[in-house]
């Protein structure tokens, strides 16, 4: 048996796949994280309200998704203590729209940035391929990540880290003109995504229910998936086909596992982390600082594939009757989940009543405040939780479950994680990388 | 023509760099710029309002036209330790036409991890190279803190499982101008508030050559991007504050420019969040803002190309640049009222906001009248003329 180290790059943070070959077959990987912050260490004995403040740097890329989080989990407390915090449409409504504008640009920055270079590099039989930005596409792609996260930053005061939300609602109180600002903008990255992504109109894209109907268009969602049709990909990947999504979205009535296609209800109690094979468990013989994310003792997939399938999307339900988890409808999934976010986001605007209160203090005095609380959304790359323990306002235990944990947690070989199941058994190193990093691999929220 | 001298200096200094080969063989920034469709005339405009940033006189503009257009003559190299990517995020969103992040990539970047094309042991042996060729030349920029000592194993990074620290230390020491990006890299950033658990230390730890901080969490592109400008610009290192940061960025508070100062002169405050207050965009200082101490020109250069900033979203600064803020400027919605705490000029914020506000409401009264007092005497300008 022949072990070999793959370092990935381009991805955030960095990984290192160790590979375990038997008769030039992937036996086993093991997905390793060499860096460890210690967060949830530092929350404690902390105020409850610097959370807000401290979890968004756990990731630079996903740090609405862990704002969200956090202020569900701090509102959790408040009910939990007795106090059900009325939060007005508005707020929620401004809450979801930068979150959404998150995803969107990191579905973007994903697709162009991270999975097609690497698509058109294995087309050209691994020569380097031009710099990303040699061509105008990219810059194009460049132009539409910096122009959406300005809608969101309207809203949020900046993009990354933004501080604009508290227990009650939302900080900001946009005016009409700011509103109307960002409805322009999202319009001029739905110009973008129309021409470029889909290679039709968003509404038409919206309709379709077939995946022949995206090969036949032209853009370059469909250039990269006839390349991974050529190179097999519509074969490789596979996991366990078993998917869970535990956040709030307008897709599906409530929290959901499915496998294969069949939709059950599932509780966000049922969460547990293992320890398996990490630094904390063992210094000697873990290999990892990153923890697995499991459901009831069984590994799920998370992220816009569980999403659009829990959901019941046409689309991708047409993909997955034809191919299964695999590569394809991972990739196809997240860059259709753009079609959906631009045109929830611009529904969202559009309806926002300006007219209501941004915020509504709570009645309960952070002082007094004691209890537990669970925050679920749904971020760029899956589900994404915080757990609190407060005491008199004094956070006590801090606890966060990352998309990442979810996908690429570390199992056994009877019993292996998602992104170990999708990766056994491919037969060459770069193969196994466009598989890896169909996952959207993030490390510095992994090990916080 | 004004400061002559400096121009000069700063003409000839150009004209030496040059005369340094490219370091890409391939394009040049005029020519990028124009395949990517950004005309002359928005190039020149990024220029002159770069050069008001670094405070110089709008005669500059030229000069820094040519600075930008002499990024591909020095070559950066740019690592990551125990952090978010936030900084990266932030620079890649630069200004639009995003002419900053432009010439970033183009500026023979030759190791950033999450946007280069090389991949994997390919991106490790560039580093290596890198650090090789250009031995005494380059400009190191560092993102994020670095876990030291007994507890360096915290961070590895490569396919031979260096530490954060060696790897840190090693590329300091080839290094002609290190830049500690964010407050992470300039002052241990989060991963460093209490207890610790990482023992990350700021760069400034880790080498024993001068380190320029540009913290923030994030800090703007227009201060990352400023700092190579300005590198370029005159060679050696900016005019520092006492904390090593860069007083053309740092050297005013985000209280002094705010947008919502005046309210804080009048005595206008927001109560709690959500009020009427928070409505007609009164100060937020009774809401925690840490404006009033920290160092900054957010207030100015807003983020997400000049578009907002959290102040203009309603919450208050959170004093990210300055030093050991997470554990100095919690709780982040409480004002610091009377404790004391230390700015560069000394011990500061030992007065509640209603006091220094009307304090400052009374000195503006009495400037009015004084104004008022010599006009009458002097009589008008207008009048003198006539």
């Amino acid at each position: 048996m022949k072990i070999t180290k793959e370092i990935v790059e381009r991805i955030e943070g960095e990984a290192v796949l160790e590979l375990e070959w038997e008769k030039n077959k992937i036996n086993f990987a093991k997905i390793k994280f060499f860096n460890y912050r210690g967060l949830e260490q530092i929350m404690v004995s902390r105020p409850l309200y610097d959370a807000l403040v401290i979890t968004p740097r756990v990731c630079g890329i996903c740090s609405s998704a862990h704002a969200n989080a956090s202020i569900l989990a701090i509102e959790d407390c408040y009910t939990s203590f007795g106090e059900n915090l009325n939060i007005s449409a508005k707020a929620k409504a401004i809450r979801e729209i930068v979150l959404n504008i998150e995803k969107i640009h990191n579905h973007i920055k994903w697709y162009y940035f991270t999975i097609l270079p690497e698509l058109k590099k294995i087309d050209n039989n691994g020569k380097k391929t031009a710099y990303a930005f040699a061509q105008k596409e990219w810059f194009e792609a460049q132009k539409a990540i910096v122009t959406i996260l300005k809608a969101g930053s309207i809203f949020s005061g900046q993009w990354p880290h933004a501080s604009f939300l508290m227990a009650g609602g939302v900080t900001c109180d946009p005016l009409r003109s700011d509103v109307t600002q960002a409805q322009n903008i999202v319009d001029e990255v739905i110009d973008f995504c129309e021409e470029h992504i889909f290679g039709m109109s968003l509404s038409e894209f919206l309709g379709i229910d077939s995946s022949i109907q995206i090969m036949g268009s032209n853009s370059s969602l469909s250039d990269g998936m006839d390349i991974l049709m050529r190179h097999g990909f519509d074969s490789i990947g596979r996991s366990f086909d078993k998917f869970i999504a535990l956040g709030e979205s307008y897709m599906y009535d409530e929290a959901s596992k499915a496998v294969k296609t069949t939709v059950v209800k599932a509780d966000v109690k049922f969460v547990s982390e293992s320890l398996e094979h990490t630094f904390f468990e063992s210094k000697a013989n873990g290999y990892t600082y990153s923890k697995s994310a499991m459901y009831k003792k069984n590994y799920f997939e998370v992220g816009p594939m569980a999403r659009l399938i829990i959901g019941k999307d046409p689309l991708i339900r047409d993909f997955h009757r034809r191919f299964k988890d695999s590569v394809v409808t991972r990739v196809v999934s997240r860059v259709a989940e753009i079609a959906h976010l631009l045109n929830r986001t611009q529904y969202l605007l559009r309806h926002l009543d300006i007219s209501q209160v941004s915020c509504k203090k709570p009645k309960i005095h952070l002082k007094v405040l004691s209890g537990e609380g669970v925050g679920a959304v749904e971020g760029a790359r899956g589900s994404l939780i915080h757990r609190v323990r407060v005491k008199e306002g004094i956070i006590k235990e801090y606890d966060i479950i990352t998309p990442t944990v979810w996908n690429l947690g570390n199992g056994s070989q009877e019993n292996p994680s998602i992104a170990q199941e999708a990766i056994i058994g491919i037969d060459s190193i770069s193969k196994a990388d466009i598989v890896f990093k169909s996952f959207d691999v993030c490390s510095v929220c992994t090990t916080q | 023509m004004e400061h002559t001298e400096l121009y000069q200096k700063l003409t000839d200094r150009l004209s030496k760099l040059e005369k340094f080969p490219r370091i890409k063989e391939e394009k040049s920034i005029a020519t990028l710029m124009d395949e990517h469709g950004i005309s002359r005339r928005d190039f020149m405009k990024w220029a002159a309002g770069m050069t008001a940033m670094l405070s110089l006189p709008s005669t500059f503009t030229p000069l820094m036209a040519q600075a930008a257009e002499l990024t591909d003559r020095l070559p950066v190299v740019w690592l990551h330790m125990a952090e978010c990517t936030g900084c990266s995020e932030s620079l890649l969103r630069s200004d639009a036409p995003t002419i900053d992040s432009l010439i970033f990539d183009h500026i023979s970047l030759e190791y950033h991890e999450t946007v280069m094309a090389a991949a994997g042991w390919q991106a490790e042996h560039n580093l290596e190279s890198a650090l090789e060729r250009f031995k005494g030349k380059l400009i190191l920029m560092v993102e994020g803190g670095i876990p030291a000592g007994d507890s360096q194993f915290y961070l590895t990074v490569g396919p031979h499982g260096q530490t954060g620290q060696e790897s840190a230390r090693k590329a300091a020491d080839a290094a002609a101008a290190i830049f500690a990006i964010g407050s992470c890299s300039s002052f241990g950033g989060i991963q460093a508030a209490y207890p610790n658990p990482t023992n990350a230390q700021p760069l400034s730890k880790i080498t024993n050559k001068p380190v320029i901080n540009v913290p923030g969490c994030p800090p703007s592109e227009k201060n990352i991007v400023g700092n190579v400008l300005h590198y370029i610009l005159f060679g050696t290192l900016p005019a520092l504050d006492a904390y090593n940061r860069p007083k053309w960025a740092y050297g005013m508070r985000i209280h002094d420019l705010c947008e919502r100062r005046g309210h804080f002169d009048a005595g206008e405050f927001v109560q709690q969040f959500g009020d009427e207050g928070a409505k007609k965009g009164y100060c937020l200082y009774k809401v925690g803002c840490k404006g009033p101490y920290t160092f900054n020109n957010c207030s100015r250069e807003r983020f997400n190309q000049h578009t907002s900033w959290p102040v203009q979203a309603g919450h208050g600064c959170i004093g990210c640049s300055e030093p050991d803020f997470w554990d100095n400027m919690g709780p982040f919605e409480e004002p610091l009222g009377s404790r004391l705490y230390h700015t560069v000029y000394g011990e500061g914020a030992d007065k509640t906001a209603d006091k220094v506000g009307v304090a400052l409401l009374t000195a503006t009264a009495v400037g009015i009248a004084a104004h008022a007092a010599i006009a009458a005497v002097k009589g008008s300008p207008k009048n003198d003329e006539e």
